[in-house]
């Protein structure tokens, strides 16, 4: 074949990704934390004052990551998601491919074929690739950000293959100072192990004597952006303050080895399918060597030690997790990503045997085509059913609750996360939030739906001087209060920062109260349930509970045991019509605080609550 | 004595051990039950019918075992062990075609790396080592399996009476599962396909072979593709777990080969000019595949089936053992990982077994004394890769073991647990016609159970031994105690046999579906045009069902009795009974 027309080939593949990415970023309905963003962008104007607002707000007080902030970028107008999103998903492959062999892909069939078997093993290896990379918030968070990392080292990676002395001047140093700082934010997990590469880097490039202003640029940036990312004061605040419970050094505790070992296994149990796809290949070259009688080549040292880098990195991003409060699927992305570098630069090796190169091209190709396939056929499909949603949504009067069918694709799969109205605050935030709806319900009950909390919740706000009802309601007013504890504290915390609420006119507001009506509690002492409880001085008091299922299976709702006041007297579970008076269970598993034993009865909520002698306390919910 | 062989024969002898206290302190659990329930049922026997029912009834190999293991612990405990080392022994003569040499360090490492890599490569390993029923069927069919084809591949002369030995051992390979047999026909006729001579004990163990299979592939459950689902990509899910969990041998073993491919860049002293033999392992990769879709076929395919799929793709490691064991530093390492993952596995099989073994004790004390319902503790009720779980939960098998075995009410579980099922207590009453008061009393069971599958269990062997007494045409009903409105007088019978066979439909429940439904199927569907007026019964409420395609979906929102029954004009039927689990 001649090389243009190896270049048509090249460019005609690119391009046919590429409108794979555009169609389905089309088709990419709004979902889950995406509503988030939506509510946001109804409020103001896209406009860079406002994004930075948003990410100063997200700083503070939310998720610092750069990824969020791309993630409310990408929520803006769509254009600006058909045009960024299918690029950098495209650009995966020539990053990874750079970062790999140290030098970018040539418009040639060799490194198409390398290219496409990247992309096939990138699918079949990290754990729900249709999520990872459409499910926009995971996008901007772990694709995009992994993606901007893997970037920030392809100048290191082309400096470092070449012997020569790196001929960038210094204009390209302030572009790889906010490269490094974009790569320092962009994830907790990722960013140890890229910091220590750089380390490494800029020590043999200084050996090297090979060390420019640039490199030295984009390592301030790395190692100044991760501190900020990781000290955050938003990382206190999110998920109400979970990161300073499970700390680093406290999550590496309750693992154990035991624990970290299963994060590892984890890992190498998604990314198997593709281990044993490589095994098959590599059994194919012996074979083909033996039938031509030929001795197996001795693999070229830049492999085995790219390949030995590689696996090292991706191993070293995979124990930061043994000491991350969350190591689930999405987290193995940048592994994943890196794992299949080490097959790409062995297969390269491989490819130079005409019967292997032909079985590893025809099965990644297939690979690839039915993943595209099955991406747009998916996304095709929930679009057309969230857009069902959308109208039904829009065309309910206000102020009344809105039925709407569940999707067909409700169960999370590798390629779409499912239905996301199955959580109930989900239902009633997007009701609440971005259509003035009372609340949302599905059409039919399903038993992965969340069922709808009976009680409402409702909030007082005091204030010094005080402010007639009448007054209070004029200042920062709001549709509804969250029926989920978590996020009548985040509505709380954002009018803070984004209204008057803390001080109107000279009225200061010095306490904020949420309370449950309607919950049933069958209260002899009629008791208020208070949700959380605001000052100033004292910030937020609310109890920390949330389901649990302990080792044998039976149900709880667990309380972290800092966030329950001494003067407890009383703990009962409301469920199916009853108040159940409940003895809490000691948490001898993990200790995180004492069990409110659930019997299930019934479909719906249980609400546990835990009283003093004055007042009760919304304790979590669990439900079935 | 080397030393190498002073290691191999400590790690045998301790492998015995282990094995064997594991194997004494492993309680009885599910089917082990059936068949003591058997022999309860064959206890009036005479010693000469008891061993002609027992050989009429238990044709097959894993049959056989099951019941052995299962009334004998001490059997269990001595022999287990020696057919498990017989099972690893039989691993290393397939994959090496010559027998371990005990006095070099390299077979040693072999050996012992085989026995490490089966429970990296079996799925839920401990329960497939030490749940007796898995063991019956599992570990005893693949040994015998293992050494019936060791001489197919390692061309040995067979010696005086060999033909007779291959026999039994076709026979008993054949009859172990679908699963085995299949494969060994497969590949012992492909042995014999490619002999350079045919010999007579090649033909004595395909004729056994045949003859076992033909018992195994009669023998029920039939194959019900357990594995498969609607779609492709659905079906491909079940390869998930074969995939992920006997794939972990395969990255230990690239882990280990790339390990020793850094070493030798680092230190090229230690470079090994040779390379392992790959000549076979496409194809131990190609059977591992075609084991675990034909273990797909079912009937159950749980993680037990699975056994020998991970035991074809360890043996398919032994040349990149040996390979790696050339290299001192690799031997090392080999052998920290492998010494170190035997003494955590029997660690803590030791430790989960013992705790198991004392509650199984006091369980087994309770229902030997106890009378009426009886209060038991839980196993640990999850299933873990460990242990096989709480088979209590399920409410048939706790009272069938209550009313046949024990002359109990129930059992009852304290403290409950997710996945326990609360009984039914459904008051039923025999009506029978042309059986004597005296043949009746020989025959019926102590109590009636309030669960109606495992009450027509009971009718169905009242009926049995009536039939064995010479009354082979007995008419006889379980009148349910119930009279709701909507059956509007008409009689609910829970089992009806007229001239001694059962005249009701099979009645099988699956689990909640996603909208919070149980669905009851009823075989033949055309019982819903014959009984066409269907109705839930819950507490006080009456709900009508109509089935589709014979399947009734009954609503589970309460933990409260659900009884689903269908009439015709002239009575109903209890098709089911049972409480949701939430």
């Amino acid at each position: 074949m001649t090389p243009e027309r190896e270049r048509l080939i090249f460019i005609c593949s690119a391009v046919g990704l590429w409108i794979v990415f555009l169609v389905v970023a089309i088709h990419t309905p709004p979902l889950l934390d995406d509503w988030y963003q939506l509510t946001f962008w109804r409020h103001h104007d896209f406009t860079l004052s406002s994004i930075g607002e948003y990410a100063h707000y997200n700083y503070f007080h939310f998720n610092p990551r750069i990824g969020d902030v791309l993630l409310a970028i990408v929520n803006g107008p769509p254009i600006i998601h058909y045009i960024l999103t299918p690029l950098v998903q495209l650009a995966v492959l020539p990053v990874t491919f750079a970062i790999a062999f140290g030098r970018w892909p040539r418009p040639n069939l060799r490194d198409l074929q390398l290219l496409v078997l990247m992309q096939a093993f990138i699918w079949v290896i990290i754990p729900i690739p249709g999520i990872i990379y459409f499910y926009r918030p995971f996008a901007t968070n772990y694709l995009w950000a992994f993606t901007v990392t893997c970037l920030l080292f392809v100048p290191y990676r082309f400096a470092l293959a070449s012997s020569a002395s790196s001929s960038r001047r210094l204009w390209f140093a302030p572009l790889m100072l906010v490269l490094g700082w974009l790569a320092g934010m962009a994830n907790e997990h990722t960013g140890p192990t890229a910091m220590v590469a750089m380390l490494f880097i800029l020590v043999v490039a200084h050996r090297r004597k090979q060390l420019r202003a640039w490199m030295v640029a984009g390592g301030v940036g790395l190692f100044v952006g991760y501190p900020m990312l990781f000290l955050a004061p938003g990382q206190a605040l999110r998920y109400a303050g979970l990161a300073t419970r499970d700390t680093p050094l406290h999550m590496l505790k309750m693992r154990g080895f035991d624990g970290c070992f299963e994060v590892l296994l984890e890992f190498i149990g998604e990314a198997q399918s593709g281990i044993t796809l490589f095994v098959i290949a590599l059994l194919i070259y012996f074979a083909s060597l033996r039938r031509r009688q030929i001795t197996v080549p001795t693999i070229p040292r830049t492999t085995v030690w790219t390949a030995v880098a590689l696996l090292l990195l991706a191993g070293a991003i995979i124990a930061t997790l043994f000491a991350s409060p969350t190591a689930s699927e999405r987290l193995f992305y940048a592994s994943g990503v890196l794992f299949v570098g080490v097959f790409t630069v062995i297969a390269d090796y491989l490819f130079d045997d005409p019967r292997t190169r032909r079985f590893l091209v025809i099965v990644t190709t297939l690979i690839v085509a039915y993943h595209c396939v099955r991406f747009v056929e998916t996304y095709v499909q929930v679009k057309a059913e969230s857009d069902e949603r959308i109208a039904i949504l829009r065309s309910t009067p206000k102020g009344t609750v809105a039925h709407v069918p569940a999707l067909d694709h409700a169960r999370r799969t590798r390629w779409h996360w499912g239905d996301d109205f199955r959580y109930a605050s989900l239902r009633e935030y997007v009701g609440g939030e971005l259509f003035d709806l009372r609340g949302i319900e599905l059409i039919d009950q399903y038993r992965w739906a969340q069922p709808t909390p009976p009680d409402r919740y409702v909030a007082t706000r005091t204030y010094d001087p005080p402010l007639s009802l009448e007054e209070q309601a004029k200042v920062a007013p709001v549709f509804y209060i969250p029926t989920y504890w978590e996020w009548a504290m985040s509505q709380l915390r954002r009018l803070l920062v984004t209204t008057d609420v803390g001080n109107h006119n000279g009225h200061k507001l010095v306490r904020y109260e949420v309370k449950s009506e309607g919950l049933g509690l069958d209260d002899p002492k009629h008791r208020p349930i208070y949700v959380i409880d605001w000052t100033p001085s004292a910030g937020f008091t609310f109890l920390d509970g949330r389901p649990y299922d302990d080792s044998k299976a039976q149900p709880f709702i667990r309380v972290w045991s800092k966030s329950i006041p001494p003067t407890i007297t009383d703990s009962y579970v409301v469920a199916c019509g009853k108040t159940r008076r409940v003895e809490p269970i000691p948490d001898v598993d993990e200790n995180v605080g004492p069990m409110l034993p659930v019997e299930l009865e019934c479909r719906g909520t249980y609400t546990g609550v835990m009283c003093e002698p004055d007042r009760c306390w919304i304790a979590g919910r669990y439900w079935r | 004595m080397t030393l190498s062989r002073m290691a191999a024969y400590a790690f045998l002898v301790a492998n015995l051990v282990v094995h064997g206290v594991v194997a004494w302190l492993s309680p009885l659990q599910s089917n082990d039950w059936n068949h003591l329930l058997w022999a309860r049922t064959h206890a009036d026997d005479s010693t000469g019918a008891f061993a002609w029912a027992w050989l009429a009834e238990h044709t097959t190999f894993h049959d056989a075992v099951g019941f052995v293991l299962a009334r004998s612990t001490p059997f269990h405990a001595i022999v287990t062990p020696l057919v498990g080392l017989a099972l690893l022994w039989a691993m290393f003569v397939i994959a090496a075609r010559r027998r371990p040499n005990l006095d070099d360090w390299r077979d040693v490492l072999v050996l012992v790396s085989l026995s490490a890599l089966m429970w990296f490569a079996a799925p839920r390993a401990g329960v497939t080592w030490f749940h007796r029923p898995n063991v019956a069927q599992w570990v005893y069919g693949s040994a015998v399996t293992l050494w019936f084809l060791v001489p197919f591949r390692s061309g040995w002369r067979a010696p005086k009476g060999g033909s007779v030995l291959l026999f039994v051992a076709g026979f008993c390979a054949g009859s172990s599962s679908r699963l085995l047999a299949l494969t060994a026909l497969v590949l012992a006729i492909l042995a014999v396909r490619h002999a350079p001579e045919r010999a007579r004990w090649m033909w004595a163990g395909l004729a056994g072979l045949v003859a076992g299979a033909v018992l195994s592939f009669l023998d029920k459950p039939q194959i019900d593709f357990t594995g498969f689902r609607p779609t492709i990509e659905a079906t491909l899910t079940s390869l998930d777990v074969p995939i992920r969990e006997c794939g972990e041998v395969i990255s230990l073993m690239l882990g280990l080969l790339f390990a020793k491919l850094v070493l030798s860049r680092l230190r090229p002293a230690t470079d090994d000019p040779n390379v392992p033999d790959t000549s076979e392992t496409l194809r131990w990769l190609w059977l591992w595949f075609a084991l675990v879709v034909v273990a797909m076929f079912g009937p159950k395919f749980t993680e037990a089936s699975l056994l020998p799929a991970s035991l074809a793709l360890c043996i398919g490691t032994y040349p990149y053992l040996s390979w790696l064991a050339n290299t001192v530093a690799m031997r090392f390492l080999i052998g920290a990982i492998v010494v170190g993952a035997h003494v955590i596995v029997w660690w803590i099989s030791l430790s989960t077994y013992s705790h198991v073994h004392g509650i199984f004790l006091d369980r087994l004390n309770r229902l030997e004394s106890g009378s009426g319902v009886v209060e038991v503790s839980p196993y640990p009720p999850r299933p873990t890769f460990w242990f096989f779980g709480e088979d209590f939960g399920p409410l048939r098998q706790r009272q069938l073991v209550a009313t046949s075995l024990y002359d109990l009410q129930d059992i009852q579980i304290s403290p409950t647990f997710r996945g326990y099922e609360l009984p039914t207590d459904v008051r039923m009453r025999l009506e029978i016609d042309g059986v004597t008061d005296e043949q009746l009393r020989h025959a019926r069971p102590p109590q009636w159970a309030t669960t109606p599958s495992v009450a027509r269990k009971q009718l169905e062997e009242l009926v049995a031994r009536l039939a064995k007494a010479g009354n082979d045409e007995v008419t006889a009903r379980l009148v349910v105690d119930l009279t709701p409105e909507a059956a509007r007088g008409r009689p609910i019978l829970a089992e009806l046999y007229e001239r001694g066979s059962s005249k009701l439909p099979r009645v099988t429940r699956r689990g909640l579906d996603e909208g919070n439904s149980v669905p009851v199927i009823v075989r033949p569907a055309s019982f819903a045009t014959e009984y066409p007026d269907a109705f839930v019964l819950d507490g006080t409420n009456e709900l009508r069902v109509v089935p589709k395609n014979g399947v009734y979906k009954v609503p589970a929102k309460t933990i409260t009795t659900q009884l689903l029954v269908a009439c015709n004009t002239t009575r109903c039927i209890l098709l089911d009974a049972f409480v949701p689990r939430l």
